[in-house]
């Protein structure tokens, strides 16, 4: 049994009535959904992702292919969080090679999956501008610029308006542009110092807010962050909007939603996600 | 204006570089290598030119140019954790420029992917109608036995790192540990070799004959390619579906039995197309300038 009182091994048995979390024991998130699993009588197996690849059998023949075993699975990136880098080729490529066996049984299973990996890999992140592309709406200019350093990270205040260019750069720096350090490569966008945040937790075709402001009724965040997760091809997603100025922008999905984004709505957002596994 | 964007210690990279300067067409060339080195400011959608300035070079990448481009993120190759972060976000900016570029792109980052994940690459294969030996991926020692007891077996990786495809024995298959499983293993065809490289709706076809060997690559028998006509309706089939997994430019690795039966093995969608390009006379570059030129 780990910390998380959720059983684990190395060579678990399971039948199609376990469901399979795939992720590390230190995801928060995982270990919650396992204990709430647990909690409505089902076997919850939290596994990493080299534990999980060495569990399944893929036969694929012609157009057809089968998994097992056939659980529900829900999948999380911290599945391949490790301590050190790998110490070999060898088991660089071993990881590789687990890491594809766990994406193909879970694209290939008949058995629920939350997120399902698609043609491209696994689900991850959508920044303001990757958004604006899935959701079809690319008229509105640049919103978003990648730079090799707050020097480069130009960007249009939106004629004239009080927004600022904001950034998040690669040593996880965040802030003004320009108060990041030089020479250190940064995402940057134009952002209303005054805005507020509204996060939706998307499962399915439900939503959660994880406030109860009324402007996010008004604004209808909880269909448009259904609409949004279901054009990134996401059950499950944590939407961010920017709200101002009566108006609301997406600037993240998440598809690996953090516990303190989920925390405000977790029992609700819990119940959805047994539902979406035990189906 | 095509844009091409790569390697220039990539083998593959300077061939198309090299097609496009003995054409004479105009190419703005962006080595990855020099990029990351220097400044960049790419933004987002790319309703206007992404900038890099390197070595004195200024170079603009425009949302109107077509585009080649191998992307490869050397970042895990770097020793200074600096130099792996500007390769990580270089790579990541370009991927998302190139995904959202309006043009032409041959091809966009990530499509294909699935080709890293063998079973599920198999399974699209043949949902798009293709004829693929079965295979199994497990780490269960009696199943794997099982699968070569059947017939002829070879194991290649399951994921796309360059891995040696292996002839797979119930013999080698006894000691096999399941600690260093998955394994992937695949029914073996005998026949002819043939890669057929797509470009848009054109195909080049080139063959070999197998022989008892595993892989024509590894035994370094490139010379014994020649170009081949393939059925009309494969040549059909195979521009059908590069189109349906949106890969204007691919790389189909296919095997005709004895009895004449064509199996599809893979579709490659960073094809390291120069080895084939040379026995062809530059023709795979030409198809691709041809089509990023707009003269197809």
């Amino acid at each position: 049994m780990t910390a998380s009182g959720v059983s684990r091994g190395s060579t678990p048995a399971t039948d199609a009535t376990t469901v399979l979390v795939v992720a590390s024991d230190r995801d928060r998130v995982a270990a919650r959904l396992a204990r709430e699993l647990r909690a409505r009588g089902r076997d919850a197996l939290l596994i990493d992702g080299a534990e999980a690849a060495r569990m399944f059998t893929i036969r694929v023949d012609g157009a057809s292919a089968s998994v097992t075993p056939s659980c529900p699975m829900f999948m999380r990136r911290s599945a391949w969080w490790r301590d050190a880098e790998p110490a070999s080729d060898d088991e660089r490529f071993l990881t590789m090679e687990c890491y594809s066996t766990v994406w193909a049984a879970a694209a290939l299973t008949d058995a629920p999956v939350v997120n399902r990996p698609g043609v491209r890999g696994w689900p991850g992140r959508l920044t303001a501008a990757t958004i604006e592309h899935v959701a079809g709406d690319g008229t509105h200019g640049v919103v978003e610029v990648h730079a090799s350093g707050p020097e480069r990270a130009t960007i249009s205040n939106g004629n004239g308006s009080a927004r600022v260019p904001w950034g998040k750069n690669v040593q996880r720096g965040t802030g003004a542009v320009e108060r990041l350090p030089a020479g250190v490569p940064l995402r940057a966008r134009a952002v209303d110092p005054n805005e507020a945040y509204e996060i939706v937790t998307v499962v399915g075709t439900r939503a959660f807010t994880a406030t109860n402001d009324a402007l996010s009724a008004s604004l209808d965040l909880c269909a448009r962050s259904i609409e949004l997760a279901q054009r990134a091809e996401l059950l499950f997603a944590t939407v961010a909007w920017a709200v101002h100025g009566g108006e609301a922008e997406p600037v993240r999905i998440d598809a690996n939603a953090k516990d303190k984004d989920l925390r405000f709505a977790w029992p609700e957002i819990a119940d959805a996600l047994c539902e979406e596994l035990l189906r | 204006m095509i844009a091409a964007i790569g390697l220039d210690v990539d083998p593959t990279f300077p061939v198309f570089v090299a097609a496009a300067l003995a054409h004479e067409t105009p190419v703005t060339v962006l080595n990855l290598r020099a990029a990351v080195e220097g400044e960049w400011r790419v933004p987002l959608p790319p309703s206007e030119p992404a900038q890099f300035s390197f070595g004195g070079i200024e170079i603009e990448l425009r949302p109107e140019d077509t585009y080649f481009c191998r992307l490869i993120d050397m970042s895990s190759q770097q020793q200074d954790p600096e130099l792996a972060r500007r390769w990580f976000a270089l790579t990541r900016a370009l991927g998302a420029w190139l995904n959202q570029a309006p043009q032409i792109v041959a091809n966009r980052p990530h499509v294909g992917a699935h080709n890293s994940a063998k079973p599920f690459h198999e399974a699209i294969l043949g949902r798009l109608g293709f004829k693929v030996p079965a295979s199994i991926t497990s780490s269960d020692p009696e199943e794997l036995l099982a699968f070569a007891r059947e017939g002829p077996t070879i194991s290649k990786a399951v994921s796309g790192v360059r891995a040696d495809t292996e002839i797979a024995t119930p013999d080698l298959l006894g000691s096999f540990d399941p600690s260093s499983g998955p394994l992937h293993l695949q029914r073996r065809v005998l026949g002819t070799d043939i890669r057929a490289h797509v470009v848009g709706d054109r195909v080049l076809a080139q063959a070999i004959a197998s022989g008892d060997g595993v892989d024509y690559r590894r035994d370094g028998r490139f010379d014994e390619l020649e170009v081949v006509e393939l059925p009309e309706q494969l040549t059909q089939q195979l521009a059908a579906a590069s189109r349906e997994l949106e890969l204007p430019f691919a790389g189909w690795d296919l095997r005709l039995d004895p009895s004449g039966e064509y199996w599809c093995l893979e579709v490659n969608p960073m094809p390291g197309y120069g080895p084939y390009d040379s026995r062809c006379d530059g023709a795979i570059s030409a198809l691709l300038l041809d089509y990023l030129g707009g003269e197809s």
